[in-house]
């Protein structure tokens, strides 16, 4: 017996599929399956699961020299979703199965011993590819971290069977989960400010740090970011379930429109806030994407972790570099910071005493600044609620309150970026705060009072621009300055 | 780790029966064998010990100032510890003064602690003061001999002022010191909700001199030192306010949440708008101060200003 047959497959590179074209060639001689194309470990098992799966589905295994080659060949091949297109190429070539089916069809998926067809991590990437080269896109019938988009043709098969009667079945997308949020500011009571602030960086973007001793309700006030948030867009939505897709991470909660929050644990290497691995799999910094990074305890992280976050902060993507070429993940993320004051936590705690000397704080501090100082435009301290006004519930400002201001605001800047031009570099922002005579000698008396940068005195200009937006004013006030003075970064040197 | 800083200056070691050792210092317990001073040796006088904590609020720091630098502009010989926040700030306020400053250090004058005060350090050799240890040049500084060169601070000293202590601290045990050996002990009260005056108001309630202002405080260098009192002492002028909130963060440091609640008992919906101007002015204005912890003071400019 001899054929010869090609099928479409693809393997990811960073969040991207290219396509692979699985060529099989059966010829007669000594018996063998061999794969050959820069296929690595994970692609070579699934010798054993396609001879196991077409026997299990009651197709024959041809006893000849089976040749697979993934082309193009200079291109590293991974992962379990070969196993369908190798399949599927093997049944053609003998001629157990009538072409036409799966013509102009990428097929992924892995296969199961007994013949299933099962999900792999980046199935969104590899329907996009499938798109954009015209292809229909084959996968399993249920599949994980795929959701629908525009001008796509996808079918779903549940096993190899069904490829007899070319019997595909429709895609059942995973549903988004609507379910309310148990997560609402009016659970935080005594920290209003804090929720002020909370407030004007989600309205902004602007990246803040929080300092308290443990217990304050740093991570309470962080966590409930994504409530006063605006629903993600379509777009925003599809970039953030594309990277969650090949990360293998949960879509539910994005299909619903909620903007992703991420806390890294502080003892997080480089590979898993930025990315890497082999294949490289996306990092924190870009499951973050069109979300919140939320660094707790920052001083605490490694310095030299910290100080590649800069590029990403910046570009609002994270390049890797490896000998084979470069991968880049969309991060265009608010960063959330918090820390204790000190090493033991209770630096100006009102009844704990802190056990610090002198010189541990002022070294700890100056840990939190560094790389991500640029990046943080606003600094508030958090302090702990006593027990009375936590069981008081006193009523504060909700969730849904909040929410209002930030939409507010939002619609507002963009409303005021696309009427005036304005975009985000620094001239921009003085000139759009459109100050007053009386405002600008104010302000600039309190920059020289306190002795502020150039790159402080942008940063509070924004954070003010940010307040006028909340409250839809077209110039910013005095009233407006002098919060964000109350809210702007505080050098080091403070101690 | 950097150079280690050598101060320059001439050097001395002044052995119990010398005759410049310091007549005070014999009686102190414990009186060391030898004084291993950088500078000059005759700035060893009886003079006013000023100290307090080094984790310092910018009240203790701007009460050091102030006080220092009045005493040393009558010419009394300002002894400290040399160490960070008080200390340090009332070393400053005598060379401000062009006055006499001695610094006790805990270690050997060649393993200058803290670092950071090094060029402090040689000011106040540059400017006829003396640094002085007990130790060899050369002998480390250890956490326990800050405590033994407490008894020495407060030895030398005709009386102690303490700025801000708090409870336990090295601060509050040389004041123990003084009073074994019959010292005088005046202390600045603070706010008792402030931790870092729990050892100060501790020390007034047990009979220490409060120095309450400015008259106050040469009522004391008057009697314990026999200062002439200078008769154009002005009182002090209080930071005319009528406004709640700027008044209740001068009396007691305040963080940013219980100024909200104030504020929003006083003006109610409009409670933030009202709060941050005032914070900010008065902040602009030098008036408070943020400190360390986030809480809002006042500012060390405006407690060393009041005279």
């Amino acid at each position: 017996m001899a054929g010869r047959s090609v099928v479409a497959g693809a393997v990811l590179r960073g969040v991207q599929a290219q396509l692979v074209e699985v060529e099989v060639v059966i010829s007669r001689g000594i018996p063998a399956f061999n794969i050959v194309g820069m296929a690595d470990t994970s692609v070579q098992e699934s010798k054993e699961r396609v001879k196991a799966a077409l026997k299990e589905s009651g197709f024959q295994m041809p006893a000849d020299r089976v040749l697979v080659n993934l082309a193009p060949s200079n291109l590293r091949k991974t992962g379990s979703g070969f196993d369908l297109a190798i399949a599927v190429g093997l049944l053609l070539a003998t001629g157990q199965v009538d072409p036409r089916i799966v013509e102009h069809a990428l097929l992924v998926g892995e296969l199961s011993l007994d013949g299933y067809v099962r999900s792999v991590p980046g199935l969104l990437a590899y329907a996009m590819c499938a798109r954009d080269l015209g292809l229909r896109f084959v996968c399993a019938e249920s599949p994980d971290g795929l959701v629908p988009i525009d001008g796509l043709r996808a079918k779903g098969l549940k096993s190899l069977r069904d490829l007899r009667t070319g019997g595909f079945a429709e895609l059942v997308y995973a549903q988004p989960d609507y379910a309310k949020p148990r997560n609402d500011y009016a659970d935080i009571s005594g920290n209003e400010m804090g929720k002020r602030a909370m407030q004007i960086a989600a309205a902004g973007g602007h990246g803040i740090l929080m300092m308290g001793p443990p217990g304050s309700g740093k991570t309470m006030l962080a966590s409930r970011l994504p409530t006063i948030m605006p629903n993600l867009d379509a777009d925003e939505m599809l970039s953030s379930a594309l990277v969650h897709s090949v990360a293998g991470e949960p879509l539910a909660g994005l299909l619903a429109g909620i903007r992703p929050f991420r806390s890294p644990h502080h003892s997080a290497s480089s590979a898993g806030l930025l990315g890497g691995g082999n294949p490289v799999r996306p990092g924190e910094v870009a499951l973050a994407h069109c979300g919140i990074l939320y660094l707790d305890e920052v001083a605490e992280f490694k310095p030299s972790v910290l100080q590649q976050l800069r590029q990403p902060l910046e570009d609002g993507c994270v390049r890797i570099s490896r000998a084979d070429g470069t991968i880049a993940f969309p991060a265009c993320f608010m960063l959330i910071a918090s820390s204790n004051p000190c090493p033991c936590g209770y630096f100006g705690d009102a009844e704990k005493e802190c056990s610090c000397t002198w010189q541990k704080v002022k070294d700890y501090q100056n840990r939190i600044g560094g790389p991500l100082m640029d990046r943080i435009d606003m600094h508030i301290d958090v302090k702990r609620v006593a027990p009375g006004e936590v069981i008081g519930q006193k009523e504060g400002a909700s969730s849904a309150e909040l929410m209002e201001g930030v939409l507010a605001g939002r619609e507002y800047a963009s409303w005021r970026k696309e009427r005036y031009g304005e975009g985000g570099d620094s001239r921009d922002v003085i000139s759009s705060c459109r100050l007053g005579q009386s405002e600008e000698r104010f302000f600039e008396k309190a920059a020289e009072k306190n002795s502020m940068s150039g790159r402080a005195i942008v940063r509070t200009l924004s954070v003010a621009r940010t307040i006028a937006d909340i409250a839809q004013k077209p110039a910013v006030g005095k009233a407006e300055l002098c919060e964000a003075l109350t809210l702007r970064v505080r050098s080091g040197s403070a101690l | 780790m950097s150079k280690e800083y050598r101060l320059s200056g001439a050097r001395y070691v002044i052995r119990h029966d010398d005759e410049l050792y310091p007549q005070s210092l014999r009686r102190a317990p414990r009186a060391p064998e030898r004084l291993y001073v950088v500078g000059n040796p005759e700035a060893l006088q009886p003079g006013l010990a000023v100290i307090g904590a080094r984790k310092a609020t910018p009240y203790g720091r701007g009460c050091a100032h102030r006080f220092a630098k009045l005493a040393a502009e009558k010419g009394i010989c300002i002894i400290s510890g040399g160490a960070r926040g008080c200390d340090a700030e009332s070393h400053r306020a005598a060379l401000e003064a062009r006055g006499l400053t001695v610094a006790f250090l805990g270690g050997g004058c060649d393993k200058l602690y803290p670092k950071g005060n090094a060029s402090l350090f040689q000011q106040i050799i540059d400017a006829g003061g003396a640094i002085v240890s007990e130790h060899h040049w050369d002998r480390e500084p250890r956490p326990y001999m800050f405590r033994e060169r407490n008894r020495l601070i407060a030895g030398l000293a005709d009386a102690v002022l303490i700025v801000e202590a708090g409870l336990p601290s090295g601060t509050f045990s040389t004041a123990d010191e003084a009073l074994e050996m019959g010292k005088e002990v005046l202390v600045v009260p603070g706010a008792i909700t402030s931790e870092s005056s729990h050892g100060s108001n501790r020390l007034l309630y047990q009979g220490a001199i409060p120095i309450v202002d400015d008259e106050s405080f040469e009522d004391a260098l008057f009697t314990v030192l026999g200062m002439l009192k200078r008769q154009t002492a002005g009182k002090t002028p209080a930071i005319a306010t009528d406004d709640p909130i700027l008044s209740a963060v001068l009396a007691c440091p305040a963080s940013y949440e219980e100024l909200y609640e104030l504020a929003r008992a006083q003006f109610g919906a409009h409670a933030r708008e009202k709060l941050v101007e005032v914070i900010a002015e008065a902040e602009m204005d030098g008036i408070i101060a943020r400190q360390p912890d986030g809480k809002w003071g006042p500012s060390a400019q405006l407690v060393a200003s009041q005279r």
